[in-house]
Formats: structure tokens, C-alpha cells, sequence
């Protein structure tokens, strides 16, 4: 599988509230993120917005539908749509989460989690190898973040990743607030993630905003990035000098004139970038 | 416990109305679940909330969210995209209100304006460009986006009042027969409510036949003149409308 070069910038998520902006003037963001299955569609203005989008800005390629970690394999005929959007929007790259999204026919369009199990990694290896060959390009994965744990977990999710990442080549998109939420909900030390997670696999990632409920915390994506967030995010770019880091909102979406204010937090926290205007 | 097991016994519990934690999930097992639980459902609803925002406001919460459930149950979503969630929304809008069929008929339109914003792109027949056309054998093909559903009641002017903000009119039958039609123009979704004689017409042109057959089916009991010049307008319709691509004489020009 080919390698990956990193790309070094700040951007954003493509959202319909803000096509407008991004259709009239200069936006000042390095790379836009899509979500894949809004724009796996047959036409209409979506898509022309896209090919407007994509004449500025790189593009980069998330989705939520894959379902790598589903036991009854990947759909091809998702695969083909992905990638004849990919053909369309030439993205630096494709990403998707670690999870699953539903089993026999049933989709359930949330992120569920898997057990760290010997069996659950050979599954998602081979959905991950029969995608890349599919697409014809390594893959990123997310890190998710979930509320339950499995009896069967034999290995923690950093464990897993990095098994994921030697025996595919696949890359990470690490999103550092599903970090911080499932170290809340399941009580280990993101220091311990972070450690053992392998970082030279990451080339993008995630900031965002979560809810809390009670005991738990909802990776929600409709608040401001909190600050034991953005601590973990400085933790994170010491060891990451270069990669894409963006600001995922999709729920309570403000005017982009406030997420772009929010990059600016992001670039700040960016030790590289802070020393360097010192 | 194999992997496939264990998500199929995930899934059950997840559709299960009941919340009930499968007995794999470690600690406090039910409210964890809960999350995915109550954020299955909650995405479905939002779904359908945005999707059919204008039935929503017209049957009001109770009925809408009752509707909702029973479609949840009735019709799990398979695709891989929840913009398919709702496909058949209308239909059972439709076994639910016999007696209020504009209720049907409004999520119908609704609906078919929400696929027609992504349907398939196609550019518009011009007629200053048509040149010299041999009508007898002229077939025409419509845009892709192109939807006919017959309705009894006023949910197009239903559809527009909620659409612009206004006080919607009361439901009420028709007083002929008619139908709804929806397509994409350029980038904007467009719908009209048609006569009974536009739509048997336009469903007649859509099947493939030749404008000259077209005017034959249509002129039972006219004179064929009349009937000429009555589809001759209404194709001029449907062309400033830029509900057709392409007219052409070649019939082995429409494979199928």
C-alpha cells in the first residue's frame, strides 16, 4: 500500500449552513473535510457546490457509513459510490470510523462499538484491506468514542489501533475529544491512549465539542471545543508536529465566522506554531 | 460468543422498545446502552422531522411522532444513506389517514421535492434550438428528476402556504381528477398540480411513444386537429417548464 505524506494546515467541515460563504468569498481555512454521503448523491447543488469548493481548497473525504467493523463484510456498491465521489472531489484522502453500523441488511446510522477481540480485529483488518483495494488508496480510521464496554475485550482500543495499522497499513484520523469522552466513560488516562497509540500513523485530526449526561459524556459535536480538550490536543501536537487538524461541528452550528475564530484557538494551541511566533 | 452474534444480539436490543441492556455490556449496563437506545430513534426522528417538516406542521407533534414510531417499527432502515430513511413515509401516511388523504399526498410532495434537489443533474430542451423537427416521429425525453403522483386534494396549495410561512388552507377534495408533478429545474425543485388530461399526456409521452401516436391516444372522441393542437401546447408547457431534455425523431435513439 502506498505511503501517506502528511499535510500540514487547519480546516474545517463543509456544512450546507455555510455554502454560501464558502461560494462567495476567501475563506481562510488549509483543506475542507466533506461528509462522504452527502455527497454521494446524483446531482444538484450539493455537488455543484462541491466542484466550486474543491477549485479553492483541498478536500478531504469523511464518512460514517462503511462499517468497518461489521461482521458480514463491506457493501460494494457503497464502496463503488465512494469511489466515484472520489473521482470527483480528489480528496488528499478517504476516512472512516472504527465501529459498525448495523448486521444482516439492518443499519442503525450510529457509530456502535466493537469489542477489542482477536475475531473482531481480523474482521475489521480484512474490511479494512478489502476497501483499500477497493478504493485503490490506504484508508484513514477514526478513533470513536462509546459508552460501553464489552466482557470479551481482551485488548484496549490503542492496542487495537496499532495492531490495525501494522497489519494493513491503513493511517489514523485521531479525534482527540472521542479520546478525552471515552476516557471519561470508561475511566483510563488519556495519557495512556496517547502513549500507546501510534502517533506516526495519525495525519489528521479531530476537535470537538461533547454534552455531558450524568456519569457519561456525548461525543455530541454541537459545543465549543472544552478545554481538558484543547490540554489534550497540546499533549497530542507535541508528539504530531505535522498533520490536518480541523473542527468537527455537525449539530448547533454557528456562523463560520465563530469556527473560524475557533481554528485560530486551535492554531494557538499549536505548540510548533506558538513557538515560532515567539 | 462470535462477533456476528454478538451484533446481531447488539441490534436486537437496540430495536427492542423495551431498553434492555444485552447481557455482554460491562457496568452500568443500561444507562451506557441507553445512549445508543434513545440515539437510534432520536436520528431516525430528526430524520423524518427534516424531511417532512411541512406534515409535521400540519398533523402537529402527537399524531407526526405517533406516525414516526410506527414507522420506525414498520420500515428499519437498510440504506446506507439515511437520506433514503423515509421512502415510504407517504405510503404509510397514507394507511394511517384514509379519510385525510391530503395528509399522504403532502408527505408525497415533500418527499419527491427532497430527491429531486439531488436527483440527477440534466440540461433543459431549448426550443429556440430545436430547429426542424419531424413531429409525427418526435419523441421526448424528460428530465430525470420527473415524479406524477395522482392526489384528490388541494396538498400542492397546502404544501405552498406552509412553504411560505402563510396560515395553510383547509384540506379539501378536488373538484376533478388530478395529479401531482414534481421535477428539478436548473438547482430549484419545482411541483405542479396537474388536470387528469396533462397527466394521462404526460404519462403516455413518458412511456416513449411518438408525438404522433401521443395526439392519437389523447384525441378519443375529438377531432384529431383539436387534440394536435392541445398537446402541441402543453409539450410548449412542459418545454418552458424544463421538464423535457431532448426531442427526437429517431426512435432507436431510447434504448428501452
Amino acid at each position: 500500500m502506498e505511503t501517506l505524506n502528511s499535510f500540514d494546515g487547519f480546516g474545517l467541515g463543509l456544512r450546507t449552513v455555510h455554502f454560501n460563504d464558502y461560494l462567495t468569498r476567501e475563506i481562510p481555512v488549509d483543506f475542507v473535510e466533506i461528509i462522504s454521503e452527502n455527497f454521494m448523491i446524483e446531482g444538484g447543488r450539493p455537488l455543484r457546490v462541491l466542484d466550486a469548493v474543491r477549485e479553492r481548497h483541498a478536500v478531504v473525504m469523511h464518512g460514517v457509513s462503511m462499517s468497518l467493523g461489521s461482521a458480514g463484510g463491506l457493501d460494494p456498491d457503497y464502496l463503488a459510490r465512494l469511489k466515484a465521489l472520489a473521482e470527483r472531489a480528489r480528496p488528499l484522502w478517504i476516512s472512516d470510523h472504527l465501529c459498525w453500523t448495523g448486521v444482516d441488511g439492518f443499519n442503525s446510522h450510529d457509530l456502535l462499538p466493537l469489542p477489542y477481540t482477536e475475531e473482531a480485529l481480523d474482521v475489521v483488518c480484512a474490511n479494512i484491506r478489502f476497501a483499500q483495494d477497493f478504493l485503490e488508496r490506504p484508508i484513514l480510521v477514526e478513533n470513536p468514542s462509546s459508552y460501553v464496554a464489552f466482557s470479551q475485550s481482551v485488548m484496549t482500543e490503542w492496542e487495537f489501533l496499532r495492531a490495525l495499522c501494522e497489519r494493513t497499513g491503513c493511517y489514523l484520523l485521531l479525534d482527540v475529544n472521542n479520546i478525552y469522552v471515552s476516557a471519561v466513560n470508561h475511566g483510563f488516562d488519556p495519557s495512556d491512549y496517547i502513549d500507546g497509540a501510534p502517533l506516526d500513523r495519525v495525519r489528521q485530526i479531530h476537535l470537538a465539542g461533547h454534552s455531558v449526561n450524568g456519569d457519561l459524556l456525548i461525543d455530541t459535536h454541537d459545543h465549543d471545543v472544552p478545554e481538558p480538550v484543547w490540554r489534550l490536543y497540546e499533549t497530542v501536537r507535541r508528539r504530531i508536529p505535522e498533520a490536518a487538524a480541523m473542527i468537527e461541528r455537525d449539530d448547533n452550528i454557528p456562523p463560520l465566522g465563530d469556527l473560524l475564530g475557533e481554528l485560530d484557538i486551535a492554531r494557538a494551541h499549536t505548540p510548533r506554531n506558538r513557538e515560532a511566533a515567539a | 460468543m462470535t462477533l456476528v452474534a454478538l451484533q446481531r444480539a447488539f441490534v436486537a436490543a437496540l430495536r427492542d422498545g423495551e431498553r434492555r441492556a444485552p447481557a455482554f455490556i460491562q457496568g452500568d449496563a443500561s444507562t451506557k446502552f441507553g445512549v445508543y437506545h434513545n440515539a437510534y430513534r432520536a436520528r431516525l426522528r430528526d430524520a423524518l422531522r427534516e424531511n417532512f417538516e411541512k406534515t409535521w406542521e400540519w398533523l402537529g407533534d402527537s399524531r407526526f411522532d405517533e406516525a414516526i414510531s410506527r414507522y420506525i417499527a414498520a420500515c428499519p432502515p437498510s440504506s446506507w444513506t439515511l437520506a433514503d430513511f423515509g421512502d415510504r413515509f407517504a405510503a404509510l401516511l397514507d394507511g394511517l389517514y384514509p379519510a385525510d388523504p391530503e395528509v399522504g399526498e403532502l408527505a408525497w410532495l415533500e418527499w419527491e421535492m427532497h430527491r429531486a434537489f439531488i436527483g440527477a443533474d440534466a440540461a433543459p430542451a431549448r426550443a429556440e434550438t430545436l430547429g426542424d423537427i419531424n413531429w409525427e416521429n418526435a419523441r421526448l425525453r424528460f428530465v430525470p428528476t420527473l415524479r406524477l403522483r395522482p392526489v384528490s386534494t388541494n396538498a400542492g396549495a397546502i404544501w405552498s402556504a406552509l412553504a411560505a410561512g402563510e396560515t395553510p388552507p383547509a384540506a379539501e377534495a378536488l373538484p376533478a381528477s388530478a395529479a401531482l408533478c414534481v421535477w428539478r429545474r436548473d438547482l430549484r425543485p419545482s411541483f405542479r398540480t396537474i388536470d387528469a388530461r396533462e397527466f394521462m399526456a404526460l404519462r403516455t409521452a413518458l412511456s416513449g411513444v411518438s408525438f404522433g401516436d401521443l395526439c392519437k391516444l389523447m384525441s378519443a372522441g375529438r377531432e384529431d386537429h383539436q387534440t394536435v393542437v392541445e398537446i402541441g401546447s402543453t409539450v410548449a408547457r412542459w418545454l418552458a417548464d424544463e421538464m423535457i431534455t431532448e426531442i427526437s425523431a429517431q426512435a432507436d435513439e431510447f434504448p428501452g
